[in-house]
């Protein structure tokens, strides 16, 4: 083989430039810790190395969310541990109300304080983060709860949010709700028995009754017939003032009129007698149990002695007085208020006087409505006397209150449920980045121990390359000519 | 005598030492072929009787070259020519994918996906919804971005072509005019080698552009071909010209003439290769199609949400409707318009909401590409209360909404199916329960009568039905509503329902035959139907599941009023007739309390009364797929992306400039990221077109190709570089300088020169002693 001096510097040349640039890739890769630099590199791990940075970009943002939804769980939370202790300190001024004898300026501030426990809830359950209400479902631009006044005229707390569930996406293929509907949370619980109480003898129908909460039922008297040949008329204030309602003979009048007419005796319904002396033409006359006849005794038949079947008619309503519907006395008369979708099942039978029936659907109390179904019992019970029947009635919607406040305590505690939830998919996929990142560093990453002992083993040969490149070009002939 | 034989000694030897100065000066001279002086002795002049020789010539200068090393050498330089430019293509092209790094698609992807995720998690933050369109613009940018470098690469390939044709013509004309030299140098010895040299690495340059074939005729000139064509002749030489057709793609000829040279390989081949389309052109094609299914993918899902804004109030197809041949589009079928994506046989759900009372109705319009024509489909769409569909000057499709109503093409199910009454209104109804067509008998007369009054007779005669043995619903009720009869007839799924005018429980409803059996055809029962005081609200809420559409009819299994009759039930059927539910709705049942149908449909009744066997139902219309037809995506209408591919994929410009119209949703709860969450399973989603890969994997696999286009030519080109680099040492080997050995060749001559010397010398003192004889 004949070498010349071009062939031989040629070739040292390219040894040098190829150790120079091993050199320069071990170097690159060590200083970046990285291996792969353009998708030549290493083409398949390229490919696996974009499909990792996917997973990964996607697990920072689950887990971000995840983080992101937790403080916003964890918020709703908070606000109601408020609500739970304004139930509390409800909870304290309602027993107080129940339990001492107290006088009306105490129950008035008891009532006041109520109040504002109240509208402290629904300025709670208002809440606002940035613009979202965190208690309107998914309708979180609207003002979830609103302390309205009822066509009966009681106060009425609505919802205006929706049942849905923000759901943040967690995880490739997982979901987790940030949020309880307002719905939920202040819900109220399985439907009891509709119950009356009252004295016009209403009673609950056959059917099933929507109303929730307290409700008002009003009896009106409408007429009131006299029968038989007593010539005993109805009173000048009877259409108006009247309190006896029922179909025939179910209310029935007592007299004894003298020989002359001018004067008797006249009971209703067996209750106490009275006297009276004609002319009387707007007569009061109270039953045993204070139902009210007015009537007119200036043409009855002396001598007469009996008794006369009454016949009175009755209204009801359930809008407070706006829609009337006649009693038909049945077993089930169905009571409509269109505006509010609501129907009420009634047992008109035995309706025996106007006056007003409060009608409460047990289990279908949330705070809001046994909250205000209490406060407005005391302040009924601060109207009347009876007291056994206020602190009865008072126990029920106690009772009816502290189920919802429980409502409440659970609706917190599946709150810490989704904190939790979120918080272990936090880990879960904080745990993932980590075993993914590992893949991907086998993948991208320098191998330092195997690059350095490649920088080492590079730079041996380029310094012998070096050397030799020296050496030989010192040697030639003409050293020695 | 002998004093000659010293002589030429003495100038064979110079002329050695010249020759070895030569030699020396030249050693690193690129492409020099080492030159030998040949020696021959002089023999006797004077004939075989003579015993003197006579001396040493310096025969001819010889050029140590091997001509078939050469040949290979200058083959070599094409292959080498021809990777390297296919390798700086290559390189162009991954440098300007840019992966993996934050400048690449994918990141801009993983950007787009996260602000989507981050969407769901605070769907009624405004930034973060304004970031997702940000994002999606940022990820349509990048994709042009990409598209336009490539096309560029594409272009900068024809100027690159132009250079090297230049290139290639400054050597030629070079060879050519060395050529003319050599000529002039015919004769005098030795004085054509360097030229060749000269030529010979000329050659070299010029075999790296392409293939070539070259030999030199007697006197040595040469003459080179490339592909074929005689570029360099003895005398003459001819230049080669780049032309470029309309598209700018380039072919090569020879000046002047049009025959194509075909050029197979060498740096000008990679230049042709990457202008006539190559790996950037396949790569831009790879990315369209990538972005091309994106696009598809995500307005397929966006197009079917339900805005913010609640619907739009008007929206203008993306794309023009036009025909590819140039006819007027209206009347031509759906599958002729020249559109980006495919229509299928299929339907497309339009809901109109009504502002003011939040009426919803959606109607389905069923869509055959290859039957409907444009104008059919505009009419049904203008059909529809509140929405207008035309063209508008531009071929688009404008679909407008009248005032106080809103339009979206989101899947939802209409909140009062019982609009009619049919089902739970006061009237006294009476229904059919055959569907049309119907076939009747000249002269069939109905009689109806309303609240027991007389009753009005209805002929049913071929002036107000087209054709009696096919009579449509349609035309019946209207042949019905014709006649004022106390009772209006409507059309429900083919079938057609009579419900008294005034509601109440007095009012009755009968229809009877006068003569013919039409009552019975009708499927009408013969009995009195009775009107109600309580009518029935049906409500309907969720979100339909399932996954196919479905018509659920709902009807009372018994008469009674709701939340009050003992064991009170409505049976519900699909659309086969088969039974899917009863649903109690008796004495234990809360008037308005929602009851699961299942499929995510919940229905709730108010309070009143509903009579069984009359004709009474309501359907519920639930839809799996809102566009089925995929029209939306086809005519571009609420689209995320306009555009088709890479080079004009776009954000939505309507959504720019109001980012509430994003469709978010499939309500219109503020917080509602339902299709947010659809949007995101867009990212693993295997998309059939993409050959069952996600939109992404289908890019990383693009990213593999760059990545291993570039290795495999970067290791070709190594591997050719070494056979180059074997080849020319190997040459270098025959005509290289040696300056050792030619110090040797000088050390030798030196001596030979000073022995002549010595000879001369000697001569000379031998013939001194023969003049002082």
């Amino acid at each position: 083989m004949r070498i010349t001096q071009n062939i031989y510097f040629a070739s040292t040349q390219s040894y040098v430039q190829e150790g120079l640039s091993r050199i320069f890739e071990i170097n690159r890769d060590i200083g970046t810790g990285v291996r792969i630099h353009r998708p030549s590199d290493d083409p398949a791990g390229t490919e696996r190395l974009l499909s990792y940075n996917r997973r990964l970009s996607d697990l920072s943002q689950f887990s971000a969310n995840a983080v992101q939804g937790r403080s916003f769980v964890d918020t709703s939370a908070t606000t109601l541990e408020s609500v739970n202790d304004i139930l509390s300190s409800a909870r304290e001024a309602i027993l107080k109300a129940k339990n001492g004898v107290i006088d009306d300026s105490i129950r008035g501030t008891l009532i006041d304080e109520l109040t504002g426990h109240i509208e402290d809830i629904v300025g709670l359950a208002n809440t606002r983060v940035g613009n979202r209400y965190l208690y309107a479902g998914t309708a979180s631009d609207t003002q979830p709860f609103r302390l309205e006044t009822n066509s009966s005229g009681r106060d009425i707390v609505r919802y205006f949010g929706n049942h849905d569930r923000i759901n943040a996406q967690i995880g490739p293929n997982t979901v987790g709700a940030l949020n309880i509907p307002g719905s939920e949370v202040f819900a109220a619980g399985q439907r009891g028995a509709t119950r009356y109480e009252g004295l016009t003898g209403a009673a609950a129908g056959l059917g099933s009754d929507n109303g929730v909460g307290v409700d008002r039922l009003d009896v009106y008297h409408v007429d009131t017939v006299v029968g038989g040949a007593s010539g005993l008329a109805t009173g000048s204030d009877s259409a108006a003032l009247d309190t006896v309602i029922g179909p025939l003979g179910s209310h029935s009048i007592s007299i004894q009129v003298d020989p002359g007419g001018q004067s008797g005796t006249i009971s209703l319904n067996d209750g106490e007698k009275i006297p009276f002396q004609n002319p009387q033409t707007n007569l009061l006359l109270e039953g045993p149990d204070g139902e009210v006849v007015y009537l007119d005794t200036t043409g009855v038949v002396g001598g007469f002695s009996g008794t006369i079947p009454l016949t009175a008619t009755g209204e009801t309503s359930i809008d407070g007085g706006a829609t009337r519907v006649p009693i038909d006395f049945s077993s089930n008369q169905q009571l409509r208020d269109q505006g509010r979708d609501l129907v009420l099942n009634v047992d008109t039978s035995n309706i025996r006087r106007a006056g007003h029936e409060t009608v409460s659907y047990e289990g279908t109390f949330d705070v809001f409505s046994s909250l205000i179904a209490i406060r407005d019992a005391l302040f009924e019970a601060g109207e009347n006397d009876d007291v056994s029947n206020d602190n009865k009635r008072l126990n029920d919607l106690i009772e009816q209150f502290d189920q919802s406040a429980d409502r409440v305590l659970s609706a917190l505690g599946r709150l810490g449920t989704l904190s939790n939830r979120l918080e272990s998919a936090e880990s879960r996929l904080d745990e993932l980045s980590v075993r993914l990142s590992g893949l991907k560093s086998d993948v991208e990453d320098t191998d330092f121990a195997v690059a350095t002992s490649e920088l080492r083993a590079s730079e041996t040969s380029y310094q012998a390359a070096l050397l030799l490149t020296a050496r030989v070009g010192e040697l030639s002939l003409l050293n020695f000519l | 005598m002998s004093l000659n034989i010293g002589t030429s000694a003495l100038r064979t030897a110079q002329l050695a030492i010249n020759t070895i100065g030569h030699n020396l000066s030249n050693a690193t001279t690129p492409g020099y072929s080492r030159q030998r002086i040949n020696l021959s002795s002089i023999g006797s002049q004077f004939g075989t009787s003579s015993r003197f020789a006579g001396g040493v010539r310096a025969g001819s200068l010889q050029r140590l070259s091997d001509g078939i090393l050469f040949r290979r050498v200058v083959d070599q330089e094409r292959s080498v020519g021809y990777q390297s430019s296919t390798l700086s293509g290559l390189n162009e092209i991954e440098s300007i994918f840019g992966e993996p790094g934050s400048s690449g698609l994918s990141a801009r992807f993983n950007d787009f996906f996260s602000s989507l995720s981050s969407l769901s998690a605070a769907p009624d933050e405004a930034s973060n919804r304004n970031a997702v369109l940000a994002h999606a613009g940022s990820l349509a940018d990048r994709f042009r971005e990409l598209s336009g470098s490539l096309d560029r690469l594409g272009s900068g390939s024809s100027q690159s072509i132009r250079g090297a044709t230049r290139e290639v013509n400054g050597i030629i004309a070079e060879i050519s005019s060395i050529n003319q030299q050599l000529t002039q140098s015919v004769g005098i010895p030795g004085s054509g080698h360097d030229l060749k040299d000269r030529q010979d690495l000329l050659l070299q340059e010029l075999g790296s552009y392409g293939n070539l074939h070259h030999d030199r005729d007697q006197v040595g000139r040469l003459r080179v071909k490339l592909a074929s064509q005689e570029v360099v002749s003895s005398t003459n030489y001819k230049e080669i010209e780049a032309r470029f057709d309309v598209k700018g793609k380039p072919t090569l000829h020879l000046e002047g003439s049009s025959h194509r040279l075909d050029i197979r390989s060498g740096r000008l081949r990679g230049f042709l290769d990457s202008a006539d389309g190559g790996k950037e052109s396949e790569r831009r094609d790879d990315v369209d199609e990538v972005a091309h299914n994106l696009i598809a993918e995500f307005n397929r899902i966006h197009s079917t949400g339900v805005p913010l804004a609640g619907g739009f109030e008007s929206l203008r197809s993306s794309y023009a409707l036009e025909t590819s041949t140039g006819q007027a589009p209206g009347t031509r079928p759906l599958d002729e318009l020249d559109l980006p994506f495919e229509i299928l046989d299929g339907q497309l759900a339009i809901t109109v909401i009504d502002e003011q009372t939040r009426a919803v109705t959606q109607t389905l319009i069923d869509v055959d590409p290859g039957e409907t024509s444009l104008n059919t489909l505009l009419g049904e769409i203008s059909a529809i209360e509140g929405v207008e569909a035309r063209l508008d000057a531009n071929n688009h499709l404008l679909i407008e909404s009248n005032p106080g109503s809103v339009f979206h093409f989101g899947n939802v199910l209409d909140p009062n199916p019982d609009a009619s009454g049919v089902f739970g209104s006061g009237s006294a109804v009476l229904g059919g329960d055959e569907s049309e067509p119907f076939s009747f008998q000249a002269g069939d007369i109905l009689n109806i009568s309303v609240n027991g009054g007389l009753p009005t007779a209805v002929n049913l005669q071929t002036s107000s039905i087209a054709d009696l043995s096919a009579a449509t619903a349609q035309e019946l009720a209207d042949a019905i509503n014709a006649v004022s009869s106390g009772a209006t007839a409507q059309v429900v799924d083919g079938r057609v329902v009579l419900s008294s005018d005034v509601p109440g429980a007095g009012s009755t409803l009968a229809v009877t035959d006068q003569s013919g059996t039409a009552a019975a055809t009708l499927g009408i029962p013969s009995a009195i139907a009775n009107g109600t005081d309580l009518p029935v609200d049906v409500a309907v809420t969720g979100a339909f599941e399932g996954d196919e559409n479905q018509t659920f009819t709902f009807e009372p299994v018994q008469s009674g009023t709701i939340g009050l009759t003992p064991g009170l039930q409505i049976r519900v059927l699909d659309q086969d007739q088969n039974l899917v539910s009863t649903l109690e709705v008796g004495e234990d049942y809360v008037p308005g309390d929602p009851i699961d149908i299942g499929n995510g449909v919940e229905v709730a009744f108010g309070s009143g009364e509903i009579e069984a066997g009359t004709g009474r139902f309501f359907h519920v219309e639930a839809v799996a797929e809102a566009n089925s037809s995929d029209i939306l995506v086809a005519f571009g209408l609420n689209s995320l992306f306009t555009g088709t591919n890479a080079q004009d994929i776009a954000l939505n410009q309507d959504l720019d400039d109001n980012p509430l119209l994003f469709s978010q949703g499939v309500g219109t709860a503020s917080s509602d990221s339902r299709n947010v969450l659809r949007m995101i399973g867009i990212r693993e989603k295997s998309v059939e077109s993409l050959g069952d890969v996600s939109i992404e994997s289908k890019y990383d696999g693009i990213i593999n190709r760059v990545g291993q286009d570039t290795a495999r030519a970067s290791a070709s080109l190594e591997t050719e570089q070494l056979v180059l680099q074997g080849l020319k040492n190997r040459l270098e080997e025959v005509r290289g300088v040696s300056i050792d050995e030619e110090l040797l060749e000088l050390e030798k001559f030196q001596q030979a020169y000073q022995a002549a010397a010595r000879f001369i010398q000697a001569v000379n003192e031998v013939t001194d002693i023969l003049f002082q004889i």
